[in-house]
């Protein structure tokens, strides 16, 4: 056995033999290069996310200081809109930015490595699933409130429904939004969280 | 540039130079084509850079090399947004070991190590390269025992790919 190894040994080192040899100059031209790994990445769609919405705020609160005086209802429904979509929102950006900034050290054993990251994704895909949970009622319920504004469609009757109507409401939006971000989730990231789980799970049995 | 930063990028680059084989073998095991094994070079490197800082020689540098080097390859610790042209091609010459002018045997080797999974790659490659159960556990985290379990498997895989290989 340690004769087949050896075998392997001498085959492997004779391959090594033909590798290149970077010069000086070579390293100094590669480290002054930016390579971004993949929690750079997610920062950056998650800075450019907070840009759109802080102008998407910024315009709502340009509308709202118009319709104030024309339309009251309206008024209100697009403030209910900023407080209950916009400041959960805030919360989430940060929670998610606060999971992304506790990096990986690369010089970690593979196996806390991997640990690790498998950790990290999950707590941001459930980050992300519950924004989806929490919002998708609010931002139904703004909706119809506001285009009951711009509709004239009579709101009160819609409010003035028994409260299970709303609890069944919330239920289902909410379980729409959890299987939509869920979905949403795995096609973004779950390939590479299945395959640092398989990694880890190899690695660890 | 500050002075500090220069003696850090030199005493890196000094290290790097002479520990290269580390990074090479790693995109070599990895990486099948050529584009793919500079991009991974690359990746590595930059993270070795990144992390340098935070050595602070409580183990071997090959040691801490390969933590990176395997972490990068396996962990997905990359996005690259370089351009492939970073390193010009008649610098960065990388074999192809599916060549027929490359002898049998290798061929044979790489053939059947492509077929491993990526943690079964990085045990190969440190058990190819001679590195102690201590040394593997330092850089993978498992326990010696574990690993000479994982190894002797491996060891018996590979001798079946290979053996696959020359009845072919």
């Amino acid at each position: 056995m340690k004769d087949e190894l050896d075998d392997l040994r001498s085959v492997w080192n004779t391959a090594q033999g033909a590798d290149p040899q970077i010069n000086t100059a070579e390293f100094y031209q590669i480290i002054a290069q930016k390579a971004k790994d993949v929690y750079d990445t997610l920062r950056k769609n998650l800075r450019k996310d907070l840009i759109i919405n802080i102008i998407t705020m910024a315009l709502t609160i340009g509308v709202l200081s118009c319709f104030k005086a024309k339309n009251n209802g309206m008024y209100y429904a697009l403030c209910q809109m900023v407080v209950l979509i916009f400041v959960p929102y805030l919360f989430f950006y940060y929670s998610l930015l606060h999971v992304l900034n506790k990096v990986v050290a690369p010089d970690s054993k593979l196996i806390h490595s991997l640990q690790r990251m498998v950790a990290h994704w999950e707590q941001a895909s459930m980050i992300i699933i519950w924004l989806g949970i929490l919002l998708s009622p609010a931002f139904f319920l703004s909706v119809i409130w506001f285009l009951g504004c711009v509709e004239h469609i009579d709101t009160n009757a819609f409010y003035n429904r028994p409260w299970y109507f709303f609890a069944l409401l919330m239920l289902f939006s909410s379980l729409a939004a959890s299987v939509g971000f869920k979905m949403w989730m795995e096609y973004l990231y779950g390939k590479h969280i299945i395959t640092l789980k398989a990694c880890l799970t190899e690695l660890e049995g | 540039m500050s002075k500090q930063k220069t003696s850090d990028e030199a005493a890196f680059v000094a290290v790097l130079e002479t520990h290269q084989g580390v990074v090479h073998k790693v995109c070599r095991i990895y990486a099948r084509t050529t584009e793919a094994r500079r991009d991974l070079f690359q990746d590595i490197v930059v993270q070795l850079w990144r992390a340098w800082p935070s050595f602070q020689h409580k183990c071997k540098i090959s040691t801490w090399m390969y933590r990176i080097a395997l972490n990068v390859a396996i962990s997905g610790l990359r996005r690259r947004v370089l351009s492939t042209d970073d390193l010009t091609d008649h610098v960065y010459q990388i074999p192809d070991y599916s060549a027929p002018e490359v002898s049998n045997e290798v061929h044979r080797l790489y053939a059947a190590l492509e077929q491993l999974s990526p943690v079964e790659k990085s045990l190969a490659l440190l058990m190819l390269e001679d590195h102690s159960y201590d040394e593997m556990a330092q850089i993978t985290g498992l326990t010696a025992a574990h690993l000479r379990v994982k190894t002797h498997r491996l060891r018996d895989k590979l001798r079946s790919l290979i053996q696959q290989q020359l009845e072919l």
